[in-house]
């Protein structure tokens, strides 16, 4: 088989989910309105803060900026690339997989493309903006490797966020009455990593760095960026954290196909 | 004769809300991982400051678990489920019932505010007093007076969300418009920062907006900030509000149905 065709199903199948949604193209301005708002609002409660006290303990408002954005940037691209994540949990109870089983290529390339939520892209622009806005008032320096860095970085985090969710829901495999609220509960502990890592309790910090790594994805990488000494020696696993997690979610997810398959329901 | 048909759909709404048990009880669980990370922010913030804007730390906290509850006693189900009625086409039917509409789903989100007020009330106050040290109603009278604070923020709360559902008349981009009105409301409500907060400019503006009567108002009550006439005074704006909004729900349904009746016709 051609090594190139699963790539250019996945890309086929997100350009026929943007085709599809660009019939409504009013939704996909209120969807993005609404995400940037999101973004905008959560922003608008940092600076407040900062009126009034100048400083998030050791972290200036730039610096915090240069985290949520760089937080908000591989969320936006898991969005935009992989939702169909989400529905998992349906397709598993409904027996919706089936249809996916024996497609060139494997079910989870089909399931990852049954949802590309176009307001990702308000995620990832507006984050790209806090962060380059960030960036440009701490005066970091860009060279080569730092812009290499940083894509490596968006990458890596994109990767978690799929690793993390794609554990979540495999498992739907074995405890199908959870729906979709342990995947809830699990992402929306990303929304901790939106701010310094350094100013939660100890277990959080913990939870956050080996358990549920989201603090891979956008706080220890900023950490690097604004060469802040106390995370650094963290910040540099984050290849292999990513790696790590990248594998073992692909054993869950055929260890729950394995036993989908043999339920045979 | 009215009366009963209105309760008997809050009951019924009441039943409803109690067979999802399950995503409310994580929905709670993920508005908890909220409450810590701003809990967090907090704390750094405060420190060597005892007191902000009026505030204490622990009245702080406090503020936090409480504006939570009020903010969360409609669950998103709850706002959609005027919208949805009328995009899956169901309005019509509700067009022959001898009761009027705007006043039927205020008494099935009364329904289901009973149920999930109550849950997410009990779990969010027993953890706020147990592990961080959340403080009582400041008086009696502030107790009491909260609660007729209370049961006003939630005549604002469904008056505002009815307005909104109503949108889906017009348009069917409801997810996005629900995100973006929630995400203002978060804003100006002072769920997320007290409005004391605010700098002059942005609190004159959430003064003169709706919105603060569904967090901001009943929360400094129960603090005892406000009290003797301007606690009156504060009761009065809501009560207004609330006449407000109610008598441009009504309006707008009028519209809204006159347009209808010229499509089916």
């Amino acid at each position: 088989m051609d090594r190139t065709r699963p790539l250019r199903i996945y890309l086929l199948r997100v350009a026929q989910n943007v085709q599809a949604q660009a019939e409504y193209r009013l939704d996909f301005v209120i969807g993005n309105l609404a995400t940037v708002l999101r973004q905008a609002v959560g922003l608008a409660f940092v600076w407040v803060i900062f009126e009034r006290v100048g400083s998030l303990g050791s972290w200036t408002l730039a610096e915090v900026m240069v985290i949520y954005g760089l937080a908000g940037v591989p969320l936006g691209l898991f969005e935009l690339l992989f939702n169909g994540l989400w529905r998992i949990n349906g397709m598993i109870r409904l027996g919706e997989l089936d249809r996916f089983l024996h497609r060139p290529g494997g079910p989870l390339l089909y399931v990852m493309t049954t949802d590309s939520a176009l307001h990702g892209v308000g995620d990832l622009v507006t984050g790209l903006i806090i962060f380059a806005v960030g960036a440009a008032q701490v005066g970091l320096s860009w060279s080569l490797g730092s812009v290499l860095f940083t894509v490596g970085a968006i990458v890596c985090g994109t990767v978690l966020h799929f690793s993390i969710n794609l554990i979540s829901a495999s498992v739907s495999f074995w405890v199908v009455g959870l729906r979709s609220s342990l995947m809830y509960g699990v992402h929306s502990l990303s929304e901790f990593t939106k701010y310094p890592l350094t100013i939660y309790a100890n277990p959080i910090q913990l939870l956050l760095t080996w358990v549920v790594p989201f603090g891979f994805a956008g706080f220890y990488p900023a950490a690097i960026l604004l060469d802040r000494p106390e995370t650094t020696w963290i910040a540099t696993l984050l290849p292999l954290v990513t790696g790590a997690f990248f594998a073992v979610s692909l054993l869950i997810w055929r260890a729950g196909l394995r036993t989908y398959e043999s339920t045979g329901s | 004769m009215a009366i009963r048909a209105y309760a008997a759909l809050g009951v019924q709404r009441a039943q409803v809300a109690l067979t999802y048990r399950l995503s409310l009880a994580t929905g709670i669980l993920t508005g908890l991982v909220r409450i810590l990370v701003l809990y967090y922010i907090w704390r750094v913030v405060y420190q060597g400051e005892s007191v902000l804007q009026g505030f204490t730390l622990q009245e702080m906290t406090t503020y936090l678990f409480v504006s939570f509850v009020l903010r969360n006693f409609y669950s998103f189900q709850t706002e959609t489920s005027i919208s949805s009625k009328i995009r899956d086409g169901s309005v019509s039917f509700e067009l022959i019932k001898p009761l009027n509409y705007q006043m039927a789903r205020f008494a099935e989100s009364l329904g289901s505010v009973v149920v999930e007020g109550v849950l997410i009330g009990i779990v969010v106050a027993t953890v706020g007093w147990i592990a961080f040290g959340m403080s009582g109603p400041a008086t009696p009278v502030a107790a009491a007076a909260f609660v007729a604070s209370l049961v006003l923020s939630l005549m604002i709360n469904f008056a505002i969300c009815f307005l909104v559902g109503l949108v889906s008349f017009w348009s069917t981009s409801v997810f996005g418009i629900v995100n973006s009105k929630r995400l203002i409301v978060e804003f100006f409500s002072g769920a997320l920062v007290p409005l004391a907060f605010f700098p002059a400019w942005l609190r004159t503006i959430a003064q003169w907006l709706p919105f603060r009567g569904i967090v901001s108002t009943p929360v400094i009550i129960y603090l005892g900030q406000v009290s003797g006439e301007r606690m009156w005074a504060e009761l009065a704006v809501q009560a207004a509000w609330i006449v407000v909004m109610w008598l441009a729900g009504a309006a707008v349904w009028r519209l809204a149905t006159r347009r209808l009746e010229v499509n089916g016709g």
